[in-house]
């Protein structure tokens, strides 16, 4: 494995180690000042209190070994497709455009939060991700609008009316 | 409810038109590269609240066999795996289909994935009932050691890292506490949050990793290119004869699919590439493997195929999912008001015979409808991303919503994929968590119902022989790779 591959890799490891440790301290923190049950012998702290420090030791694991410059191993099994760093492709990457759809999601969250009516909401997102992501060409935009009509009276015919789902 | 009469169940017109519809939704969210069958039960699942629990069933089962099956066409025809079973199958498939057989490698794919999934169906129907016979017998003690070890197999047959399996597994676990403790009815771990006091939901946490962090992640890849070869039907349909050349592979492919499937936390990927390994390292050519090899398609296909009956043994017969769209159909289950594991047979058969009935006829309409719709199921490749990914958003959003009408969970599934993603592009395997996390309040109820009997006292846990043995073999998978680890570090400096 090239050394810069490896830095990398340890890199990651260090950060995802310091993370899990933050993570089982403050759950076990938490937990700990849970208070007993009355006829439960362990109460609902006990348990994940002790989750929280395996969890907490392997974490400082993971992170001594970054520190100390051995190698972990990684899952060579991935659910997520796309997201293999070493992986050549011969053409862009898009991170930028995939922070931008995801804060749009973020919105139009925000916005169904606010009582946005569903339909409006839902139109202005798929028109604007859509567009966003056919880099607002003339033509490929025209499409877009189109689709997001579509989409839109598809999603509020389907959720409201099939699916009966109380819209926000 | 016998598995015969689930069998004419299925036949009747309203199970049998959900069941192609299951099949066709599967098959067309396969061809599609980017959208994957866990993505789509995911989706499918709030919706799946109003249905009676044997529909619901029949439906995502026929989505699951539909979706690993639909990879096949993308990875043939364009190069790009629908399916993350279907990465090995990328590797023949389209070199044949370049060299002019593009149908010759879709029936091929077809025709073993018709065999591996009834080889998956046979070894269901035979193996579940007696597992289930000998856990029905099991205590409390004895299925909190069961669940403790299932935990500590996934984490150890993660491949590439034990300890990121492990801390994957425990992360899963640690996040299924916040909300409303079951054994004591306290409200606990919710920092102060009253939208918390539900814990975090199955739907929202399963539909934020898999389909949000999946939908991210191909939005960073929509410049990808869709060329394609096209399709024909020249060859879809193979001869008996291809079966008879092909018969000892697609076998030993499928016995590896069901081996590994049975496993917790595998999967169907990794089945298609031990097979794929098996079936180079055997074969008379194995320097035609990647440049359009038959055998490599059989394999592939075959294997990852049978995955799909073997992952349901362990759901059916324990209570424990062997991966991801077992652990959507125990989530179902759960929101059903069913308890999976050994006493569904005696409880609920009709669930577990329609489970059955609909995996082999499932199957058999795949087979069918791979078969006569490959030209239109190619068509779906070329619906541009623009279009599909936002509305794909919408349903994840409202998939998230739909469970229990609040905003709250929409948050929820945002925070889920961004944990997916961060889990993703640090290594640590995805499939330990979600174990984990459906596993936990499991785990955590049968210990404390067992603590309640025998008085607070862990004793148990050590003298009751079954139980013994399986914290024996979890110490023993905990330990071993950090044991081989050292002994390999002190045999390189000696």
């Amino acid at each position: 494995m090239p050394d810069s591959q490896a830095a990398k890799e340890r890199k990651l490891d260090a950060i995802g180690g310091a993370v899990v440790v933050a993570i089982a301290a403050v759950m076990y923190v938490a937990a700990s000042r849970e208070p007993p049950a009355f006829y439960d012998p362990l109460g609902p702290g006990t348990i994940p209190m002790a989750v929280s420090a395996l969890l907490g030791l392997l974490g400082f694991v993971l992170l001594g070994r970054a520190v100390l410059g051995w190698r972990t191993g990684q899952a060579t099994q991935a659910m997520i497709l796309g997201l293999d760093g070493d992986e050549q492709v011969d053409y862009a990457l898009r991170p930028g455009l995939a922070a931008f759809c995801f804060a749009m999601t973020a919105a139009y969250t925000v916005a169904l939060e606010f009582q946005v009516p569903f339909m409006w909401a839902t139109f202005v997102f798929l028109f604007v991700s859509g567009a966003a992501m056919a880099g607002f060409k003339r033509r490929e935009t025209a499409w877009v609008l189109a689709a997001s009509i579509v989409g839109t009276g598809i999603s509020v015919y389907l959720f409201q009316h099939v699916l009966q789902v109380n819209l926000p | 409810m016998t598995l015969l009469d689930s069998f004419f169940h299925l036949m009747e017109p309203a199970p049998f038109l959900l069941m192609m519809i299951g099949v066709i939704v599967g098959i067309a969210v396969g061809v599609m590269p980017g959208i994957t069958a866990g993505m789509l039960m995911a989706l499918t699942l709030p919706f799946t609240y109003a249905m009676a629990p044997v529909d619901a069933i029949i439906l995502l089962i026929s989505m699951f066999v539909g979706g690993v099956s639909g990879g096949l066409v993308t990875a043939t025809l364009m190069r790009i795996p629908g399916e993350p079973s279907a990465i090995m199958t990328t590797l023949d498939g389209y070199p044949l289909a370049k060299r002019g057989f593009p149908g010759r490698a879709l029936g091929l794919g077809n025709a073993a994935s018709i065999v591996g999934g009834i080889v998956g169906w046979i070894a269901l129907v035979l193996l579940t009932r007696p597992i289930a016979d000998f856990a029905v017998q099991l205590g409390p003690w004895e299925n909190f050691s069961l669940v403790l070890t299932a935990l500590v197999l996934v984490s150890s047959l993660s491949r590439g890292s034990f300890l990121k399996g492990m801390i994957s597994a425990l992360l899963g676990v640690l996040l299924a506490f916040p909300g409303v403790d079951q054994t004591s009815g306290l409200v606990r771990l919710t920092f102060g949050f009253d939208a918390m006091t539900n814990g975090f939901q199955l739907l929202p946490v399963v539909i934020g990793l898999f389909a949000m962090s999946q939908l991210v992640a191909d939005t960073m890849h929509v410049n990808q290119g869709t060329d394609h070869i096209r399709a024909n039907m020249k060859g879809v349909l193979i001869s008996l004869k291809d079966y008879a050349t092909h018969g000892w592979n697609m076998l030993r492919s499928s016995l590896i699919g069901l081996w590994i499937g049975i496993h917790p936390g595998v999967g169907a990927t990794v089945s298609s590439i031990v097979a794929y390994t098996v079936a180079k390292n055997m074969s008379k050519t194995p320097e035609e493997f990647g440049k359009g090899s038959e055998e490599a398609i059989v394999a592939a296909e075959s294997a990852n195929n049978a995955t799909t009956g073997g992952t349901l043994i362990p759901l059916l017969a324990l209570g424990i999912p062997g991966g991801i769209a077992d652990a959507i159909l125990l989530a179902a289950l759960v929101m059903h008001n069913l308890r999976p594991g050994p006493l569904l047979f005696t409880t609920n058969p009709e669930i577990v015979n329609t489970i059955m009935a609909t995996h082999l006829v499932a199957h058999l309409a795949m087979f069918a409808t791979m078969t006569l719709g490959t030209l239109v199921f190619a068509r779906l490749m070329l619906i541009p991303r623009a279009i599909l990914f936002p509305l794909i958003v919408v349903f994840c959003a409202i998939g998230a919503f739909a469970m229990d009408g609040q905003i709250a969970d929409v948050w929820i599934m945002l925070l889920f994929g961004l944990v997916g993603l961060a889990m993703e592009i640090a290594r640590f395997p995805l499939a330990p968590f979600v174990i984990g996390f459906v596993l936990a309040p499991l785990a955590e109820g049968k210990l404390r119902s067992a603590l309640m009997i025998s008085d607070g006292s862990l004793w148990p846990l050590v003298t009751r022989p079954i139980s013994l043995l399986l914290l024996l073999v979890s110490v023993a998978c905990f330990v071993w790779p950090f044991w081989r680890e050292w002994r390999q570090r002190r045999n390189s400096t000696a």
